[in-house]
């Protein structure tokens, strides 16, 4: 059972906002288990303190939030935290989520080669749907909570003790649910329009092991 | 061809609810009217949009869609 959790929660644009709101049912989820949780968020999401907060405390799990490419993951106003080649050893031996486009693809599996024990992550960019209305209120909209849901089900998972393959494949499963009842005829509107993307998003969630 | 496909999903992006916005990772964020405009230019961003409804109508025809069943005790 994994004993602490260091989140990046950057919040500096439309995206960062959504997904960094919706990782703070993570980190309430974490605390309600009486996980240590390290909490970099805004301005904290920056490269010197992550790098001093995983060397200081060596949490268990590391859930990254934030823009990304192939090679790289990032904070508070794009500031790289990970990059391939450079600073991935970090990880060694820890459980990664990166809610971020594309590092599934080459620096997760560089993290392994460096010692994260998995990664979980996307190949390609990560899409949801959002609701203008709410977009002051990103934990209440609905449309997003399609997509942001099933993809806080890989964090919930690992927090109750699931091993990453699990842990991966119980996020898809929660997609494959909602992607069920969107193709029903009972859904909405909204869901019909959805369905598409979170097909995508779930396909693209691939995880790395040792 | 190409333009067929366009259009299809120029219309699936018109059925989306007023109101509704996409976020497409480092790319940002955009309204049904930007995404529109992306399409019909055929950029990077509307060729992302192509992609992701011709992946949605493949995947229908392969039928992928199938019954997952949760992994361990507590899922």
């Amino acid at each position: 059972m994994s004993d602490s959790l260091l989140v990046t929660r950057p919040n500096f644009d439309l995206t960062t906002r959504y997904i960094s709101a919706w990782a703070g049912k993570v980190v309430k989820f974490a605390k309600s288990k009486n996980k240590n949780v390290f909490d970099l968020g805004k301005d904290r999401a920056n490269r010197e303190e992550f790098e001093s907060m995983i060397r200081k405390h060596s949490p268990d799990l590391v859930f990254l939030n934030g823009h990304g490419n192939e090679n790289q993951v990032a904070g508070q106003d794009n500031e790289v935290l990970l990059s391939l080649g450079d600073n991935e050893n970090i990880l060694k031996n820890k459980a990664v989520y990166a809610l971020s486009c594309r590092s599934g693809k080459l620096l997760g599996p560089g993290s392994i080669k460096s010692g994260a024990s998995s990664y979980i992550g996307y190949e390609e960019d990560f899409i949801f749907l959002y609701d203008e209305k709410q977009i002051n209120r990103p934990k209440e909209d609905k449309t997003a909570e399609i997509f942001l849901e099933p993809s806080n089900q890989v964090m919930i998972s690992l927090l109750k003790g699931h091993a990453a393959k699990e842990a991966h494949e119980n996020s898809k499963q929660s997609f494959a649910k909602r992607i069920r009842k969107m193709l029903s005829s009972q859904s909405t509107r909204i869901e019909s329009s959805a369905v598409r993307y979170l097909i995508w998003d779930m396909q693209c969630q691939v995880c790395h092991e040792k | 061809m190409e333009e067929d496909i366009k259009e299809l999903v120029i219309a699936r992006i018109k059925s989306l609810p007023e109101g509704t916005g996409v976020s497409i990772g480092s790319s940002g964020s955009f309204s049904k009217e930007d995404m529109i405009q992306h399409v019909e230019k055929n950029d990077e961003i509307g060729r992302k949009i192509i992609e992701i409804e011709l992946n949605f109508l493949q995947k229908l025809k392969e039928g992928i869609i199938y019954e997952r069943q949760p992994v361990g005790h507590e899922a």
